[in-house]
């Protein structure tokens, strides 16, 4: 089936990937193994082109990176040299990516996106969950950037799922659930996508295959 | 297979240097290199009847890649023996810093790259980056099945040593692996059409290859796949 959509938005959880390579984990669960290859191929293949909302981009990753150092101790003045420099190598790469047009990062930051997520927050307060609802301004912002993109997004976090059917939103979502050593696709307001269920299902083969 | 999360945890305190020794490597690679090239520029003149200096500004990529394409087979196999000896002489001047040990010819090149890319994060030298990436394309060179490869490797070594003039001299060794490159999808016009892209297509090779192996083995050692769970479940 062909698909009305020429970009995707890939969720944090799967975008640092992107970066990383699982070949040398150690100890390498189906999860991991599964979110790299699908994140890798998407990318890389470029089929679809992937946007990155400013937000993960420039804060996300930067503040997952900040935890990682408050709370592991990392204090080596190395250490953080080379954490420093990943951040701006992170950065390099995507903008190479760029350059060949995989990707494209997109202002996240702008008054429609900004009050879309307002909007949707609104829904979620006024249907019971606004405790929940306050942890969840970045996935907000994200939805209303693939809204505003005409973007699917693709993800591995189940609160997504939750997002879409509480706020009634129309956006695309692709939720690949990996669970008890099965992965299954959960797809709402899109269609079947062959090219996103080829490379999950590729994903799935390789990894039988390597255990 | 040679750890980088050892490596950092051992040898942090001896990154600078470490990075001092990779300025002498420079250098040596540069006398090795340009004395080759003066043979070459000789081959050349004989060749073509014109003189010129492979590697240098005054060379427009086109003519480069034609000049190589021409070379003989002895020139070739000389430009082969000096990549054919550099793992070996990387490693025996960084292991007057670390101890280090690598069996067989292609984990000597893993290890130096993998070295080399830990030097970069570690001083954020992008000299050592664009190297590094170049070291990339010699270790593609012998997957290749292009005639040559080697060489158009070289020539891109001696182009950014001479010239630190890395998007020519990446386009040039891309050029030279072009049916290895991960990325070779993308290649659809020619060489010296649009440089920038052939460069790029290296680099992002490397990238996915080497750059993302070095970050996973030292991110995840260090905790940042569970960062990003906690954050998330904010």
């Amino acid at each position: 089936m062909s698909t009305p959509f020429s970009s995707m938005i890939l969720d944090t959880n799967l975008l640092v990937y992107t970066f990383i390579s699982t070949k040398v984990f150690q100890r390498r669960s189906l999860e991991e193994e599964v979110k790299a290859c699908i994140a890798r191929e998407l990318l890389y293949s470029g089929k679809l082109k992937v946007l990155i909302p400013s937000l993960v981009a420039e804060v996300e990753l930067r503040r997952a990176l900040s935890r990682m150092v408050i709370t592991r101790g990392i204090t080596n003045q190395k250490k953080l040299m080379i954490l420093s420099n990943t951040i701006k190598y992170m950065k390099d790469t995507l903008n190479r990516m760029m350059k060949l047009g995989m990707c494209e990062i997109v202002d996240s930051w702008n008054a429609e996106i900004l009050r879309r997520a307002a909007g949707y927050y609104n829904r979620l307060a006024g249907s019971g969950v606004k405790k929940w609802a306050k942890g969840k301004h970045q996935d907000l912002i994200i939805l209303a950037t693939a809204e505003q993109y005409n973007a699917i997004i693709l993800t591995t976090d189940y609160d997504f799922l939750r997002l879409i059917d509480l706020t009634k939103s129309t956006v695309p979502l692709y939720f690949i659930e990996i669970e008890r050593n099965k992965v299954n696709i959960i797809r709402k307001n899109i269609g079947a996508v062959a090219y996103i269920d080829d490379v999950v299902r590729m994903c799935k083969r390789k990894d039988k295959k390597h255990k | 297979m040679f750890s980088a999360v050892r490596l950092v945890n051992s040898y942090s305190d001896r990154f600078d240097e470490m990075e001092r020794r990779v300025d002498v490597l420079y250098k040596e690679l540069k006398k090795r290199v340009d004395g080759l090239l003066m043979d070459l520029a000789a081959e050349v003149e004989e060749v073509t009847g014109f003189a010129i200096e492979i590697g240098s500004l005054d060379i427009d990529l086109r003519t480069t890649v034609s000049v190589l394409e021409r070379m003989g087979e002895s020139y070739y196999r000389r430009a082969k023996a000096i990549l054919d000896e550099f793992p070996e002489y990387f490693l025996r001047e960084l292991g007057r810093s670390i101890r280090l040990s690598a069996r067989s010819f292609e984990e000597k090149i893993d290890v130096v790259l993998k070295i080399m890319h830990i030097l970069y994060l570690a001083g954020g030298r992008e000299d050592v980056y664009h190297l590094n990436v170049l070291l990339y394309a010699y270790k593609l060179a012998y997957k290749s099945r292009i005639r040559f490869a080697s060489l158009f490797v070289l020539t891109g070594i001696a182009r950014f040593l001479k010239t630190k003039d890395y998007v020519l001299a990446h386009a040039l060794a891309a050029y030279g692996v072009r049916d290895v490159l991960p990325l070779r999808d993308r290649l659809v016009e020619e060489v010296w059409e649009n440089p920038g892209v052939w460069s790029t297509v290296l680099q992002l090779s490397y990238d996915y290859e080497v750059g993302s192996l070095v970050n996973g083995e030292l991110l995840v050692a260090w905790g940042f796949l569970e960062a990003i769970s906690e954050e998330e479940a904010l």
